[in-house]
């Protein structure tokens, strides 16, 4: 494992930021850490980074408690956050030419192929950039050393669709060689290469799992009825976001199960007609899963 | 911050320029408000470079890049500390040797003068600066935090103030008033030294604010302090105590009341006659503060307090002697008109406690009174001329380093032997290590020494027709035994030595 937190938990205050926060990350893997805002992903990224303490529980990184992260580790890290300062006063290149005897991996190659697709002026000075441009400094900062484990704190926040998919791009390119933990809001850009998810709600992880394995225990499931449809009485707790439009009931299932699916429906809801169960975006997940915990409590 | 470092190096040679320029004589006056005001931007431009290089990689807030960077905290730090000697101490050495040398003082004395000031600036100031730079995020905050330090210090001063009934500290103008800012500086230099490590080495911000404002609470603690303790470390720190046990001191009323002085008096001021045996020549005796009580016949304390109101340095006495074994003299004690009014007949006890400091003869100098120029070690380079009115032979000295403490000097004519009164210049400073940083590592020593008076009032032994045979003589002093004496006066009666 890359990453290992265990029982974590992170006081400000009164206010607890994470209790007993406990999951693993692959290596080779990219793991999508999502959660409303305030659930808890920046702090524990920023444990991950040793950039603040936890209050208990212990968090490592690259087999490394973050306490005791050394430069020998930091070298092997690769971070992007979207509130990253960097010396606003230096430009491009000679930040770029700062940091390279830093990292005894750096690739100037991929130093140089970075600067060229992220499309960053070298000799601009980075207060003078603009926050797309920051965060794909920040990413060109990151990358050329080939970090193992590559951290992500909403690098795509706040960014237009092109530079987006700029920093898709070079992320994608980096993907298979490093592990990545990402932290964002913007799913939809980050599925294609996700490969693990937690979900974070109030500083308690609901879940964890591969991409796969979630994406086949949620779907959206539409019922065609022979008569208009109603909501169950007794909806089972499995079935979330359920809407009925004319003879057609909709909801997401999050413990689906193609075998038993049709049968637990007659049971609720009377005779079906059809039945289709389609995978689900990670967006749409997420969405799903955060409206129902903002409203009704903790899915399963 | 390279060009910020040629800024301030420049500064700190202009600095240098301005008081080569201005000499012994420290002329033409208008340039010596331009060199103390450069003498100040240095000091600012220091703070300045050494809070830009520390918040270069801010230390407080979890987004600064530099922080998941493979930097190691201890190297970081030594470069700060390496780039502010580079920046700021390498010119500062280079300036302050380019005047010592550039005014002929000697190699190893100007060297000496430039370590010692860049080591004091170095502990009173980049530390201190380093560390509250080190706990804030801009320049702007530094300043804000400054400026708090300041007030908060000023408020507890203040308090003291009031707590003291409107009584100036204990140490004021006093020799040991050293021991304040020496307390401020050890203290900053503590709170800086565990700030910077806690700030580089772990990011203790909270821990490391609070050690801060606790530093600047403790601040004030010493103006809390008696004088008798303080001077009791004084006492300790004494260079050579054996030479001050002999010295006593008595009540001489054989002397008679003391001759009727030319400025008023208050009515309250009586002037008790004192012998003071048991000195060793060349010496001065001051007395740094004397308190007297006054015992009435049943016991009951009828007054007490300091022996004068004054604020300045010594009370009533320095005492010198060139050979007497004994000196006489009249200890003047200024007690309020409404309690003297109450004892001034009675047959009182008096007691008086004396803090004294002894000074032994240091150095002496003599040089030519007109357009004269010597150099010393102990005063530097000296010259002298006739100034514009024509009643004084100004003296100007420039000295590596801190300047004598206590200096006396007079006209003397040694062809007739004549000679005019000596004139002591004492604001003694009785710290036991005496650097000097503003406004560069030379001190300087200006004085008037009259020989004549305008209005014809006096008329001074050794005057203008003898000034080409006379001579200024210079004798520097330092302290050499702190001590106390007990003065008890079993029965006086305040009225027979004074007061209307």
């Amino acid at each position: 494992m890359v990453v290992h937190l265990d029982n974590i938990s992170k006081k400000y205050g009164r206010f607890d930021a994470l209790k007993g926060l406990s999951f693993r990350v692959p290596e080779g893997s990219v793991f999508a850490l999502f959660g409303a805002n305030g659930a808890g992903k920046t702090t524990t990224i920023k444990i991950l980074m040793n950039l603040i303490a936890p209050t208990a529980g212990d968090a490592m990184v690259l087999g490394v408690n973050t306490r005791a992260l050394s430069p020998r580790e930091l070298a092997q890290i690769g971070y992007v956050s979207e509130n990253q300062e960097m010396p606003g006063r230096t430009t491009v290149a000679a930040y770029l030419h700062y940091l390279r005897p830093y990292y005894p991996t750096w690739d100037r190659a991929l130093e140089a192929a970075l600067l060229g697709r992220l499309r960053l002026p070298p000799e601009r000075r980075i207060k003078e950039l603009s926050h797309g441009m920051r965060m794909k400094m920040a990413l060109a900062c990151a990358l050329p050393f080939r970090p193992k484990i590559l951290i992500l704190d909403e690098p795509l926040s706040g960014l237009d669709p092109l530079v987006r998919d700029e920093l898709m791009a070079a992320l994608m390119h980096q993907a298979g060689e490093t592990t990545v933990l990402i932290s964002s809001h913007e799913l939809a850009e980050i599925e294609a290469i996700t490969t693990h998810v937690a979900f974070l709600d109030r500083g308690t992880l609901l879940f964890q799992e591969t991409k796969a394995d979630l994406q086949g225990r949620i779907r959206a499931v539409q019922v065609t009825f022979e008569a208009a449809a109603c909501v169950p009485a007794v909806a089972s707790p499995e079935w979330l976001d359920i809407r009925v439009t004319g003879n057609v009931l909709s909801f997401v299932d999050v413990r689906y199960c193609e075998s038993t699916l049709a049968a637990r429906i007659a049971a609720l809801a009377g005779t079906v007609c059809h039945v289709e169960a389609r995978p689900v975006a990670l967006r749409n997940i997420y969405t799903t899963l955060a409206r129902a915990v903002r409203d009704v409590g903790v899915p399963n | 911050m390279w060009p910020l470092v040629a800024i301030l190096a420049g500064t700190q040679f202009a600095n240098a320029a301005f008081w080569f320029a201005l000499g012994p004589f420290e002329e033409p006056r208008g340039l010596v408000v331009a060199a103390q005001m450069v003498s100040y931007l240095v000091l600012l431009g220091v703070a300045v470079l050494i809070t830009a290089t520390v918040q270069q990689d801010v230390l407080i807030g979890v987004s600064q890049d530099w922080l998941v960077r493979p930097v190691r905290r201890g190297a970081l730090l030594c470069a700060k500390l390496l780039f502010v000697m580079i920046g700021v101490h390498a010119p500062m050495l280079l300036a302050d040797f380019a005047h010592g040398a550039a005014a002929g003082f000697p190699l190893r004395a100007t060297i000496a003068a430039a370590l010692s000031r860049s080591a004091y600036n170095a502990i009173i100031l980049d530390l201190p600066v380093f560390a509250i730079a080190a706990l804030t995020r801009t320049m702007v905050q530094a300043a804000a935090t400054m400026l708090a330090i300041w007030f908060v210090v000023a408020v507890g001063i203040a308090a003291g103030f009031l707590l003291r009934g409107g009584a100036p500290p204990p140490f004021a103008a006093s020799g040991i008033q050293w021991m304040t800012p020496t307390f401020w500086s050890a203290l900053a230099l503590c709170a800086a030294t565990m700030i910077i490590r806690l700030q580089y080495h772990y990011r203790a911000t909270s821990c490391a604010r609070a050690i801060m404002w606790g530093t600047v609470l403790l601040a004030p603690l010493l103006s809390f302090s008696t004088w008798a303790a303080a001077f009791s470390v004084q006492r300790f720190l004494s260079a050579d105590p054996a030479i001050a046990q002999p010295i006593d001191l008595s009540f001489e009323p054989r002397l008679g009341r003391a001759p009727i002085e030319a400025a008023p008096t208050s009515a309250g001021t009586v002037q008790l006659p004192l012998r003071m045996s048991g000195l060793a020549s060349g010496t001065i005796v001051m007395s740094d503060r004397a308190f007297i009580r006054l015992v009435g016949r049943d016991g009951t304390t009828l007054y007490g307090g300091r022996t004068t109101a004054n604020i300045g340095y010594g009370d009533d006495f320095p005492v010198s002697t060139d050979s007497a074994a004994t000196l006489w003299l009249y200890q003047r004690i200024a007690i309020p008109e409404r309690i003297y009014k109450l004892v001034r007949a009675q047959d009182v006890r008096a007691e008086i406690d004396y803090s004294l400091t002894l000074f032994r003869l240091e150095a002496t100098s003599t040089l030519a009174a007109l357009n004269g120029e010597v150099r010393s070690r102990a005063f530097g380079w000296c010259r002298t001329a006739v100034d514009a009115d024509g009643d004084d032979i100004e003296l100007g000295c420039t000295k590596t380093g801190g300047a004598p403490t206590c200096v006396t000097i007079a006209l003397e004519n040694p062809r007739n032997g004549r000679r005019n009164p000596e004139t002591p210049y004492c604001e003694p400073d009785y710290a036991p290590l005496r650097p000097h940083i503003l406004p560069d590592a030379m001190s300087h020593l200006g004085a008037g020494i009259k020989f004549q008076d305008l209005q014809q009032l006096a008329k001074y032994p050794v005057d203008g027709p003898q000034l080409a045979d006379a001579r200024v003589s210079l004798k520097s002093y330092e302290p050499a035994a702190h001590f106390t004496r007990h003065l008890v006066i079993p029965s006086i009666r305040l009225s027979d030595w004074g007061g209307r």
